[in-house]
């Protein structure tokens, strides 16, 4: 493979794909993370839902 | 409720973090830390990113939503293996049979992965005690570990203990997985999951400070290493024409798919065992978030940076490109040469492979656990039999894998044949299974069933349409790929040349039709079962 680039020095597109790429993740899991420890709040939404859901094909 | 029923011996996950570490555990692995990063290197660095983004959000997520609710599905109605699960969705007699191959697959990986994994556990032990260090020809030291060069050689002296290595994570296995899913698998995966992160950051920060290592080539610098990572044109093409190349999005999309461990059968076991009325919806979507920050920010930041700050572009890019290069190259070849050279190295060269060990010591776990499922409530065998019974197969697999180690033949042939193309023809069962036959409505009320949050409803969307035609249109490029390979690179021209490759495919086939078998009484017993009492197994 021939490789043009001698200075591989991060570029701002570089530095963007990395913040976005390592922000995206890190956001997701930190966000996901927070929603399943807040337990009150999620028992109140299941609960709701669960009124809203029932399963019709529970038989 | 009879005794015999396998909604009697129900077995739960303890806590909810538990399943979600558990399901991370299994997900994060080898090809975390050393598959991404080689193929992010390759194509690119951050052009890569966006075909794998895509790929994650129009294929990763709806697979895994999928299997997460064919499983808790079929738990709910008493059902851990797929077999049994797939049997009450799609009733056809046929149904179960691809529920054999879902067990054969992960079965089947864990015969060669249980060997990487004691690679793994033997670089991480030989690098600690300095037996493995800059003084060393590592070529050598991974051709004598392996058995590279000869069959035969794990079971000499020469093999350099790795027999030893196999069968000490034979026994950690089997020792975790004997213990259940609750005392075993969660009770595990919720200490190790913390150890591999904390692992990881303790080698970030020491690749992160390197700064610039050899001062006579003051271009290898960190700088320069995430440059060559995450700069979005490093090779010869441009932006355009590296997003243009269809392989990358072929590579990316099957890494995504390989990395969320989809199709490998496993998630739809681990699901089962989910109580009827928790969340799936964020369960899943939080292990594969879990997955792709192990994957994303720490093995992105770790790999190649470290690899070009010792190696420079030229001897990176021949690291991880074929025919001369790829994951083991990176993984068991260059990375010790790299740790040797760096300050500390023997301390955080001993780390990385205890992470890698950790890391596929949880995913090895979780591929007994399916065919331990049908075991006991197919066969009504107890776990204590099963885990026996399983152990032998498993032994003689791995033993199989273990001989004919020239070449890594019977490893290679192992990882096409049942972990990678079985898991397509899987995946695509299952996503249609999900989409198309348990049907969008169903699948709705199931994902919603207990949610913390909301799926759009677009992704059922996505689910039934885009995401198999996604699947399928990937795996007739991968097919016609491997076809169109030259020469000893052609897995179909080896199946009828190569008396190892033969060989293999032959003892694969021997232990599908072990579960075919099984498969066949199970669904003999789970009709009797229904017929004595139909509101049991049989509440369909």
């Amino acid at each position: 493979m021939i490789v043009l680039q001698v200075d591989y020095s991060l570029t701002p597109a570089g530095w963007t794909f990395m913040v976005v790429s390592l922000g995206f993740v890190t956001i997701l899991l930190v966000w996901s993370l927070a929603r399943v420890l807040r337990k009150g709040h999620s028992d109140k939404l299941r609960h709701q839902l669960d009124e809203e859901l029932t399963d019709p094909f529970d038989s | 409720m009879s005794q015999d029923s396998p909604l009697a011996k129900r077995e739960h996950w303890g806590t909810r973090f538990g399943v979600i570490l558990a399901v991370m555990g299994s997900a994060v692995g080898l090809g975390n830390f050393l598959r991404f990063p080689g193929l992010a290197a390759r194509y690119d660095g951050g052009a890569f990113m966006i075909p794998y983004f895509i790929a994650l959000l129009l294929l990763g997520l709806p697979l895994a939503w999928a299997e997460w609710a064919l499983g808790r599905y079929g738990g709910r109605r008493g059902y851990n293996s797929s077999p049994g699960i797939y049997r009450i969705i799609l009733k056809t007699r046929y149904a179960p049979y691809f529920g054999a191959l879902a067990v054969l697959i992960p079965v089947g990986i864990y015969m060669y992965y249980v060997v990487i994994e004691a690679w793994c556990l033997g670089y991480a032990c030989n690098i600690a005690i300095g037996a493995l260090g800059p003084n060393q020809n590592i070529g050598e030291f991974f051709a004598n570990f392996t058995g590279l060069k000869q069959d035969g050689l794990g079971f000499s002296g020469d093999g350099g203990w790795v027999s030893f290595f196999v069968l000490l994570c034979f026994a950690l296995n089997f020792v975790i997985i004997y213990r259940g899913i609750t005392s075993g698998i969660e009770w595990f995966c919720k200490w190790a999951m913390p150890a591999l992160v904390l692992c990881a950051l303790i080698v970030l920060v020491r690749v992160l400070t390197l700064g610039t290592p050899d001062p006579s080539h003051p271009e290898l610098n960190v700088l320069g290493g995430l440059g060559f990572m995450w700069n979005p044109r490093t090779t010869g093409a441009g932006f355009w024409d590296s997003l243009a190349n269809g392989k990358m999005w072929l590579e990316a999309a099957s890494q995504i798919f390989f990395t969320l461990s989809v199709g490998f059968g496993i998630i739809v076991n681990y699901a089962s065992y989910v109580r009827s009325d928790d969340d799936i919806a964020l369960s899943a979507l939080t292990s594969a978030a879990g997955n792709e920050f192990c994957e994303v920010a720490l093995a992105g930041l770790i790999v190649i940076p470290a690899a070009f700050m010792f190696l420079g572009a030229d001897g990176v890019l021949n690291t991880v490109t074929p025919p001369d290069g790829g994951t083991f190259a990176l993984g068991f070849v260059t990375l010790p040469h790299v740790f040797s050279s760096m300050p500390l190295g023997q301390f955080i060269g001993a780390v990385f492979f205890f992470l890698l060990f950790i890391a596929a010591l949880t995913s090895s776990l979780s591929m007994l656990q399916p065919a331990i499922a049908l075991l006991e409530e197919g066969l009504g065998l107890t776990r204590k039999a099963s885990v026996a019974l399983l152990g032998f197969v498993t032994v003689v697999g791995a033993g199989f894998v273990l001989y004919f180690s020239k070449g890594l033949t019977a490893m290679d042939t192992f990882d096409f044949w049942v972990g990678t193309f079985s898991i397509y023809i899987v995946a695509t069962f299952q996503i249609i299974l999900f989409g198309w036959v348990f049907g969008i409505q169903r699948a709705r009320a199931e994902l919603d069933r207990g949610a913390e949050i909301r799926l759009p409803r677009l992704i059922l969307y996505i689910t039934k349409y885009i995401a198999p035609v996604y699947l399928i249109v990937v795996f007739i490029f991968f097919v016609y790929q491997e076809a169109m390979a030259k020469g000893t690179g052609n897995r179909f021209w080896a199946l009828v040349h190569d008396p190892t490759v033969r060989l293999s495919v032959g003892f694969l086939a021997l232990v599908l039709l072990l579960f075919c078998f099984i498969t066949a009484a199970s669904v003999r017993r789970w009709r009797r079962m229904e017929v004595a009492q139909p509101d049991d197994g049989g509440a369909i």
